[in-house]
């Protein structure tokens, strides 16, 4: 399981039909649009081939878009080590 | 510490984008409470600090709060992270709650007057004292010559008690509290229009609303805690839209996006213009009204038909002349009101106080009967409650003077008998009479009508309007005063003084506005020789002879469970609402008809444990309270103030509270951090009046009305509009109720503190 | 990948706050100079210091009106020049976190007291 959020830009006009669209696509959860033009994304895929193919989906097939931001990226592995050198 | 892995990665994901975005945490916060603090730990701390559940003990929120003890002494306040209400937030007032319990007015021993002092007496003096003069009165002037005045913020266990003493063993119906200055309107719209009171849908509606219609509410200064879920609300979804009607800029303008700033005391043709447009436009649910509503002028059941013929007159042009607004703004507010699928309607006092009170609730109502927005996620008609147990004790409870516990009435000779069976007494005992309602009471005590009067936990000489005609009556009479704390207005003039335990010093339940009842823990024992309410009242009751009924009542716990067998087979149903219960949980929402029940999110609908499935027939709605299942629609008059401006009076005087304050200062006054943010008794004038009147920031003026005359210091600011003043009425050195007006509406009995005529002048 | 986990553990850090709030009355020393005391401190602050007033106005406190006493004090019987952990944990208990876990000592460590935002926007 991969997670990441990703912050996608869309011009402020249709920005509510993006984040309706976006909430339709199956692992993608949309937190709120920001500073007007901002919605963050959270994706759930299951490898990284999958998250590539929603990043493209999403940056190439959706109309009013500026542009998509990842901000993060983990998988549940990598997170054993967080725990560790946290505690 | 235990932790998710994939929340945290969650977590650890969104704050990753909301840092980059520079808008910290305003979500996530959920994910993260995972990986803090857990559960025993939160309780018992590693500074020694045990924390107990609570409920916060000001507005009707009902915020979940932490009381921090150590070594017997509070020491802090949190918010109670695991109460949905809330979710660990507080506002100003909660956080300095612990403070007030060991303020330095607390009255620590019983009171009685002598040759005209109070003097410090021990228990078994005051209370046999009051017991023999309460026989004395009841023997010779009849039990009508007695009353009881409660209060809002008592436990439902005290009102209760008192209840149970009053109507169904002295045999009075004398039995009031300040609720009747704050909610009977709500309570009367909602009787009328669905045949119970109490709103239909919760707070679980604002996460889901799109529409925030809000009449007559300054929430971000009186609900902190429910503005902000509802700005949030806002902030994360953009696309939701608020509308305000209100005479004043407030705070709450803030996160406005349109506001109707009407005269005071004439917003009903507002709501009736936008009924109008709603049906012009076709914005109506018609199969909703078919199934589910009835129309009604108020005496008569009347047509659909009737009704849209009365609401002609009420163009968008008429209803803005008569209320002082544009007409195009009232056109925008029908507009996103009708096309709007999830609308919440929020009122409180400017709603209520009103001689046109019940009228306007019942306008509001009809907003979402037409549209069927009532009964489904994120809507509601839905009245916000001033005091945290005003719905719980009081409006559940029966304590006003024509209730009986569980929703029932003393006019029905079937509740009666239930009640009284429920009490151990015979059924006549109970009158069925309603008794006098509170400014009636208070005019009885001046006329020497009522001879004795106990008042627990408020303070009617500083709190009832038109205070001049009324002060007199309270101290001439034999009056009894429950309170934590001495000396407020009423206690000072008692003549005898009750020294009652306080909030954190006794266990009990309140019921807030969203219809859940919470568990508050005992932390502390009582400060000085304090005593919980209901032993006291139980103490009196066995002193005056009617012991046997009282006996029981050894906890808190067992007045509770006696109250709750009131409920059962009620819309109000709290039978699984038990002590133990309530105790682990954050509430529970009635109707709650077993201990497996989960508690109601919706009223009258599939989720509704007592929907009738059968009589509905495939209605989404059903209103059992009402005879045939319908509420109705009332085509009311769109009646003015009592008092409208002259020309010797042109000034239109509102009042009402600010965010740091409560009520009359009993124990917000206490606390120094809270007494700064607004030191100094003023009144609030629009800047275009104070220029004509010459009146600058900080000067004094006095404000003169046909009862009484008052000098503050004047605060110019763009939020009254031009016309209008706002004094708001918490310093007891500057009783504002001198100047307010007690007519009262003549349904729900409550005073129009909201308008009066007044005239203003350079002091 | 390690120090960007590090970067992010110090923003989860910022977000939590210590143990509750204890209504410890603890004395900094310093105290409030001696003023008309019949005045609100914003009345005051508005003109005295009007940048932080100004910062405070933008912040979430300011939107919700939560004054500056709620941090400082009333500045006559109780005063805290700083603000302190204790207090922001009262309200913020949903954030209350054990710093010792954290490689942080105060919630001032990451947040600004008069905006309240992160030290680094
Ligand atoms: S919003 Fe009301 S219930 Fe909540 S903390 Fe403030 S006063 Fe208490």
């Amino acid at each position: 399981m991969i997670i990441a959020s990703m912050i996608v830009k869309a011009l402020p006009e249709n920005i509510d039909e993006v984040v309706l669209k976006l909430n339709n696509i199956p692992n993608v959860t949309t937190y709120g649009v920001h500073k007007e033009e901002n919605i963050i994304l959270l994706i759930e895929a299951d490898s990284e081939d999958q998250l590539k193919d929603l990043s493209r989906y999403i940056n190439s097939e959706f109309e009013g878009i500026l542009g998509t931001y990842p901000t993060f990226v983990a998988s549940d592995e990598e997170m054993e080590d967080v725990i560790k050198s946290s505690n | 510490m235990s932790l998710s892995r994939r929340d945290f990665l969650r977590a650890s994901a969104l704050s990753a984008a909301a840092t980059t975005l520079g808008i910290g945490s305003i979500f996530g916060n959920e994910a993260f409470a995972k990986a803090k603090i857990d559960e025993a730990d939160f309780m018992q701390d590693s500074k020694g600090v045990q924390w107990h559940k609570s409920v916060c003990r000001f507005c009707g929120v009902g915020c979940g709060v932490m009381l921090g003890v150590k070594d017997g002494k509070p020491v802090g306040i949190r918010g109670d992270k695991e109460n949905t209400v809330n979710s660990g937030l507080l506002c100003v007032k909660a956080f300095y709650l612990h403070q007030m319990i060991t303020a330095k007015n607390r009255l620590l021993y019983p009171m009685i007057r002598k040759n005209g002092k109070l003097t410090r007496a021990t228990w078994e003096e005051a209370l046999d004292l009051v017991a023999s003069k309460f026989s004395e009165i009841r023997d010779k002037y009849g039990p009508d010559a007695l009353a009881f005045y409660g209060s809002g913020q008592a436990e439902t266990e005290e009102t209760y008690v008192a209840n149970k003493l009053f109507k169904g063993h002295i045999g009075t119906n004398n039995v009031e509290g300040n609720p009747r200055l704050c909610m009977a309107s709500a309570v009367g719209g909602y009787t009328t229009t669905f045949g119970a009171d109490e709103p239909i849908g919760t707070y679980d509606d604002i996460e889901k609303c799109d529409l925030f219609f809000i009449v007559g509410s300054n929430t971000a200064e009186a609900h902190p805690v429910l503005y902000d879920r509802i700005a949030r609300r806002k902030r994360q979804n953009p696309n939701v839209k608020i509308v305000i009607v209100d005479p004043r800029k407030t705070p709450t303008n803030k996160i406005a996006d349109l506001h109707l700033q009407v005269i005071p005391g004439y917003d009903l043709a507002i709501i009736h213009a936008i009924a109008k447009l709603i049906i012009d436009n076709g914005y109506t649910d018609e199969q909703f009204i078919k199934d589910s509503v009835n129309f009604s002028d108020g005496k008569n059941p009347i047509t659909y038909e009737d009704y849209k013929k009365f609401l002609e007159k009420y163009t968008p042009e008429y209803a803005a002349k008569q209320c002082g607004v544009n007409a195009d703004d009232i056109v925008k507010a029908a507009k996103l009101f009708g096309e709007t699928p999830r609308v919440m309607t929020m009122w409180c006092m400017g709603v209520n106080q009103r001689v046109a009170g019940v009228f306007l609730n019942n306008l509001i109502h009809n907003l979402h009967l037409l549209t069927g927005k009532l009964g489904k996620d994120g809507c509601d008609s839905f009245s916000l409650t001033g005091q945290p147990n005003a719905c719980g004790g009081v409006r559940e409870g029966g304590g006003l003077c024509h209730l009986l516990p569980g929703h029932r009435v003393v006019a029905n000779e079937q509740h009666r008998k239930e009640i009284a069976e429920l009490w151990n007494v015979p059924a006549e005992k109970i009158q069925p009479k309603p008794g006098k309602h509170t400014v009636a009471m208070f005019d009885a005590l001046g006329k020497g009508e009522i001879k004795g009067i106990y008042i627990l936990c408020t303070n009617p000489a500083q709190s009832i309007p038109n205070l001049n005609k009324y002060l007199k009556g309270m101290s001439d009479a034999f009056m009894v005063v429950a309170e934590s704390f001495h000396p407020t207005e009423t206690s000072q003039v008692a003549d005898v003084v009750l020294p009652a335990a306080f909030w954190g010093e006794k266990e009990g339940v309140y019921g807030c506005t969203e219809r859940r009842s919470q568990h508050m823990a005992q932390a502390l024992k009582p400060s000085g020789e304090a005593r919980w309410d209901g032993f006291i009242l139980a103490d009196i009751a066995k002193r005056m002879g009617y012991g046997n009924n009282f006996e029981h009542f050894t906890s808190v716990e067992a007045v509770w469970t006696e109250y709750i067998k009131s409920t059962k087979g009620k819309d109000m149903d709290l039978t699984g609402a038990t002590f133990a219960r309530l105790k682990k949980v954050r509430g529970l929402r009635w109707p709650v008809p077993s201990e497996d029940h989960p508690g109601t999110t919706h009223r009258f609908t599939d989720g509704d444990p007592y929907f009738p499935k059968d009589k509905a027939a495939g209605k989404r709605m059903y209103f059992y309270t009402k005879p045939d299942g319908r509420a109705t629609i009332f085509a009311r008059p769109d009646k003015g103030p009592e008092e409208p401006t002259s020309a010797e009076y042109p000034i239109a005087l509102t009042t009402g509270r600010i965010m740091e304050q409560w009520h009359t200062m009993t124990m917000t006054g206490q606390v120094p951090e809270l007494v700064r943010a607004a030191p100094n008794p003023y009144v609030e004038i629009n800047p275009e009046d104070a220029k004509e009147w010459g009146v600058k920031t900080r000067d004094k003026v006095r404000m003169v009305t046909k009862r009484g005359s008052l000098i503050v210091e004047a605060k110019v600011v763009d939020r009254p509009r031009k016309g209008t003043i706002f004094v708001p009425w918490h310093w007891p050195e500057s009783l504002t109720n001198i100047l307010t007006i007690d007519a009262v509406d003549p349904g729900s009995k409550e005073p129009e503190y909201k308008v009066a005529a007044c005239r203003v002048e350079k002091a | 990948m390690k120090k960007f986990y590090l970067a992010l553990l110090i923003i989860i850090a910022a977000v939590v706050v210590s143990y509750g709030f204890i209504g410890a009355q603890q004395s900094q020393g310093d105290k409030h100079p001696d003023v008309d005391w019949t005045l609100s401190c914003q009345e005051c602050h508005s003109e005295m210091t009007p940048e932080v007033y100004k910062d405070w106005e933008l912040s979430k406190h300011g939107d919700v009106d939560f004054g500056c006493y709620i941090c400082h004090g009333d500045g006559q019987e109780v005063f805290y020049p700083k603000g302190t952990d204790e207090r922001c944990g009262g309200c913020h208990a949903a954030q209350l976190v054990e710093f010792e876990k954290t490689k942080f000592n105060s919630c001032y460590d990451c947040h600004n007291g008069h905006t309240l935002k992160f030290h680094n926007e």
